[in-house]
């Protein structure tokens, strides 16, 4: 979890630079939904999904509908991002949530 | 400039994770819960007794509680409840009726939903009682949130006027963990603006969300299925759920879901001994 | 902790630095920062806080007047918004820039904007 997380902040500094290059391909944006969907259906599990990542999502996907690879990347990109922080949010949730209890 | 910012907090989230304070595995007691609980809002409100939680926000503003008392001269759900007795009480084309998949033929059960179901080992919803009514005599399901569904409950509800909730919570593994998944739910932050239902309904309660008075956990079920305003016309407990959920920017459950199903349980136990109160009418 | 602060601090500085902040607000960027507050779906800051303008205002959040005196320091303001939750666990209030609600531009257009109140 902690090393993912660490590679997907990586990777969030380093692909911009790459993707200057030319523009995405049609293969770097299916690529990157994919890691979007494997996101979130994590959060899912965890009953935290927000709503601005299923918007980012549907939006990547219809860039990438409408063969706009760079759009449909930088969407995915963003809904992962959302869905890790719902990831994160649920996970310090499952130790917090006692500290609200009534008591 | 923002990956950059969002990796530093990725890191640093990562690396703080292991410092946060490790949950201690407490029993699961619902009894204790429940005097806590009870407890905590009598003490914060003392001028509120607890069979008026079931009244929510018009404690709390005088103004809300004088424009209920002039709308309750006609009430909003009466429609509802007229169609929800007719529904109620129309054969199926098998001959059958919805008495027939009840304890005492429907009437005055509702106090006692949730109810754990110890065959399938999930927590049943009065809505979900009558689903499977419905599909054990060949029908389709209604939708949980609003509608026909609605309006059964709306009536079936009223005929529990007065009585004391009475949801049990059996000495059973699979009980107490739904149970437990439902207060766990209830006190979990979620939804991108980061509330969890105690949020708003414990720590703010009584407060004011812009207009409205945000109406105390206690008491909540009570009054549901109700006709709100907002709305236009009446909606079931899982239908607030969803509208919960939406406004922390969270994606709902599915109506049917364990998550919602639980959390029904758990809220609705929290409400043992206050009177049933449903229909109800809300801003 | 501390790691935790110091890289807290730094990402904040890069918020701050991201839109250069200047000395004076612009009027421009006062009326974005209104417009952000009262909208519903961005900040919403008047669901919770009340501020001379605001309708309908709630009271669940401290009302926000003389906010100079209440926040003096703009970069403690920017934490508050940005993640309040960092640094009082129990507050409810959502964490705009951390939780992408609103962009650092959008934050600082809302201080400048409750710096007039």
């Amino acid at each position: 979890m902690r090393k993912t997380l660490i590679a997907v902040s990586a990777m969030m500094v380093l692909v911009p630079f790459l993707a200057q290059a030319g523009g995405p391909s049609k293969a770097v944006a299916a690529k990157a939904i994919s890691n979007a969907a494997a996101r979130i259906k994590i959060a899912e599990g965890m009953n935290d999904q927000w709503l601005a990542t299923l918007a980012a999502f549907k939006a990547a996907k219809a860039a990438e509908a409408k063969g706009d690879f760079a759009l449909a990347q930088s969407k995915a990109m963003t809904a992962e991002t959302l869905a890790n922080l719902s990831i994160q949010q649920a996970t310090v949730q499952k130790k917090l949530w006692v500290n609200e209890v009534v008591k | 400039m923002k990956s950059i910012i969002m990796a530093l907090m990725g890191a640093s989230l990562a690396l703080f994770g292991p410092l946060a304070s490790a949950r201690a595995a407490a029993p699961i007691n619902p009894q204790a819960d429940l005097k806590a609980f009870q407890g905590y809002f009598l003490k914060r409100f003392p001028n509120v007794p607890l069979a008026a939680y079931v009244n929510g926000p018009y404690n709390f503003s005088k103004s809300e509680a004088d424009q209920w008392k002039q709308i309750m001269e006609f009430p909003p759900y009466q429609f509802a409840l007229d169609t929800g007795k007719s529904l109620f009480n129309a054969k199926f084309p098998n001959g059958k009726d919805y008495a027939s998949c009840f304890p005492n033929g429907g009437i005055g059960i509702a106090q006692n939903y949730p109810m754990f179901d110890a065959k399938t080992g999930r927590v049943v919803t009065l809505g979900i009682a009558v689903n499977r009514c419905r599909v054990a005599n060949g029908l389709k399901k209604l939708k949980l949130t609003t509608g026909p569904m609605a309006d059964i409950l709306a009536y079936m509800t009223s005929t529990s006027d007065g009585k004391k909730i009475n949801v049990v919570v059996p000495n059973n593994p699979k009980a107490l963990a739904a149970y437990q998944a439902g207060k766990e739910y209830f006190y979990s932050r979620r939804g991108q603006l980061n509330f969890s239902c105690a949020s708003c309904h414990v720590q703010e309660a009584g407060m004011h969300l812009r207009g409205n008075v945000l109406a105390p956990a206690l008491g909540m079920t009570a009054s549901f299925p109700l006709y709100r305003s907002k709305w236009g016309n009446m909606g079931t407990l899982v239908r607030r759920f969803i509208g919960c959920n939406k406004k922390v920017h969270s994606a709902p459950a599915k109506p049917d879901s364990a998550a919602y199903r639980d959390l029904a349980y758990f809220l609705t136990y929290m409400d043992n001994g206050l009177p049933v109160s449903g229909p109800g009418a809300r801003p | 902790m501390n790691l935790r602060a110091s890289l807290f601090s730094l990402s904040l500085l890069a918020g701050l630095s991201a839109v250069g902040v200047s000395q004076a607000a612009t009027p421009a960027q006062i009326a974005a920062g209104q417009e952000i507050a009262e909208t519903t779906t961005l900040g919403n800051c008047d669901a919770c806080h009340m501020f001379t303008g605001a309708t309908e205002a709630g009271n669940v959040g401290p009302a926000l007047k003389d906010v100079k005196s209440m926040v003096p320091n703009r970069k403690e303001f920017y934490a508050i918004i940005y993640d309040e939750e960092a640094r009082n666990p129990q507050t409810v209030m959502p964490a705009f820039g951390k939780n992408h609600i609103l962009s650092p531009e959008q934050i600082n257009d809302v201080i400048d904007f409750m710096y007039t109140k």
